[in-house]
């Protein structure tokens, strides 16, 4: 299903597209007629049209947040993206799947989102998460019962909750914390979880400055020396967020980032928790995430 | 786990068990992240003229802030970040003088979370990191005085002033109350 029924471009997609816009005198709208030519433009692409129009993948951040990196085929050329305020969306046919099928499977507005933030830390996947716990959940998926994680000392109260008490007593995890700004003390506790019959360090979590004493962590270091134990290495870069520091250029897997620094105004729907982080993963066509898993 | 292998499991995760970003959340985030260098670098330059000052006051006992040449880190910091960022932490060694200077203060909001706009102070202990149980704080050198504050863009002239005068505050409190 996740790519053989795609591929069919039923004459029922160009039609009802088509009457759905009919509204748009402007100019006539263009619409996906082939799976290939999703609404987004992907980052194989953006290489090829950076290629034809100048480095632009090099321009500053600064420059590349305003300007974002995918455009909509939006036929009004809105300057603010469309919010796509919808849970489901009609299939070209019972066995054709659209770019996109119902929205927590994806949804335009997020991919738009996690496709800028992909580009702002030089990453080719970004996911948004409705919180950063949510964000610190999911990434504690990636270790299964009896295996480790190894975090810092000095790290995020919400993050040690989830440690101290879900991870170990839910989830059967071993949690071991070192001192994170000793790379030797980093180094011990992998080599200690790959020897035979203990449990092994299949994630290290890092913060750089720490909350709340902004120690400061070798992300360099940590990443190398977890790279040769297997480990995946997740960074929460919300204190420095990628206009400061891009972990994923320092070698770490997957950098984290809390949107209510990036939205603006402290959140309120979420007043307890700080941070809605999106996690950012290197080495991924944006697309991959939209095929029915 | 890297690469491809590592997305299609944070993917299948998060559309499995439904944690992601609304739509319209996303779009205020779109929107947010137009404006995110002018702010951060605003505030960023508000906290390395608080970490100074904070520095520089006999109520201080030690300033953690990672732009400060005084930071145990601050090479390290320069080498992989190109700024000290927003958040600075310190402590007075007194916990009635830090409830004070933080309750004093008119311009930084007393709360959790960081990265506003609005200045905020909070005690960590207290607020973001009550969930840590108290030994393991006690343990970790995590001390009930330390005060964070997140800098906000507000005129760094107003955001001093205001520190002072509930500096001066405290003083007088902790003065009186030893007595």
């Amino acid at each position: 299903m996740a790519s053989g029924g795609a591929n069919v471009t039923g004459t029922r997609s160009t039609r009802s597209l088509a009457h759905r816009f009919s509204l748009c005198r402007r100019r006539a709208p263009t619409f996906p007629a082939k799976k290939k030519k999703l609404m987004f433009t992907t980052r194989g692409d953006l290489r090829a049209r950076s290629a034809q129009e100048g480095d632009k993948v090099s321009r500053s951040i600064q420059t590349r947040l305003v300007h974002m990196t995918d455009k909509l085929d939006d036929p009004f050329d809105s300057v603010a993206p469309p919010i796509y305020q919808t849970a489901t969306f009609n299939q070209p046919g019972a066995t054709d799947f659209g770019p996109y099928d119902y929205s927590r499977s994806g949804n335009p507005t997020r991919t738009l989102l996690e496709n800028q933030m992909a580009d702002s830390e030089n990453a080719d996947g970004a996911f948004a998460f409705a919180s950063g716990m949510a964000a610190i959940a999911t990434v504690m998926r990636l270790v299964k019962p009896g295996e480790s994680v190894l975090a810092g000392n000095d790290i995020y109260g919400g993050t040690q909750r989830f440690l101290g008490k879900i991870a170990p007593n839910k989830q059967g995890l071993h949690v071991r914390h070192v001192d994170m700004t000793k790379v030797d003390e980093v180094r011990a506790a992998l080599e200690e979880g790959a020897a035979e019959g203990n449990a092994p360090v299949k994630l290290v979590l890092i913060e750089s400055p720490t909350n709340p004493r902004l120690e400061v962590c070798d992300i360099a270091a940590i990443s190398a020396v977890a790279k040769e134990h297997g480990a995946v290495v997740c960074v929460d870069n919300s204190i420095m967020a990628p206009i400061f520091q891009r972990p994923i250029d320092l070698g770490a897997d997957i950098s984290m980032t809390s949107a209510t620094k990036v939205r603006r105004p402290r959140s309120s729907a979420h007043s307890n928790y700080p941070s809605r982080l999106t996690v950012r993963l290197p080495i991924l066509p944006a697309q991959v995430h939209r095929g029915p898993l | 786990m890297v690469g491809k292998d590592l997305c299609d499991e944070i993917y299948f995760h998060q559309n499995a068990e439904g944690n992601m970003m609304s739509p319209f959340e996303c779009w205020l985030a779109l929107r947010g992240l137009k404006t995110m260098a002018l702010r951060m670098e605003k505030q960023a330059e508000n906290a390395a003229r608080i970490a100074a000052f904070l520095e520089a006051h006999p109520m201080v006992k030690r300033v953690n802030y990672a732009g400060l040449a005084s930071h145990p880190n601050s090479a390290l910091h320069a080498s992989q970040a190109s700024s000290g960022g927003s958040i600075i932490s310190f402590e007075t060694g007194s916990v009635e003088a830090s409830r004070r200077i933080v309750e004093d203060t008119k311009l930084f909001k007393i709360t959790v979370s960081f990265g506003s706009v609005t200045s905020l102070i909070s005690m960590p202990c207290y607020m973001s990191h009550a969930s840590v149980p108290a030994e393991i704080r006690r343990e970790r050198g995590l001390v009930d005085d330390l005060v964070r504050i997140s800098a906000g863009i507000e005129s760094i002239e107003d955001l001093i002033g205001d520190l002072e005068q509930a500096f001066a505050g405290a003083e007088k409190a902790v003065a009186a109350g030893a007595q």
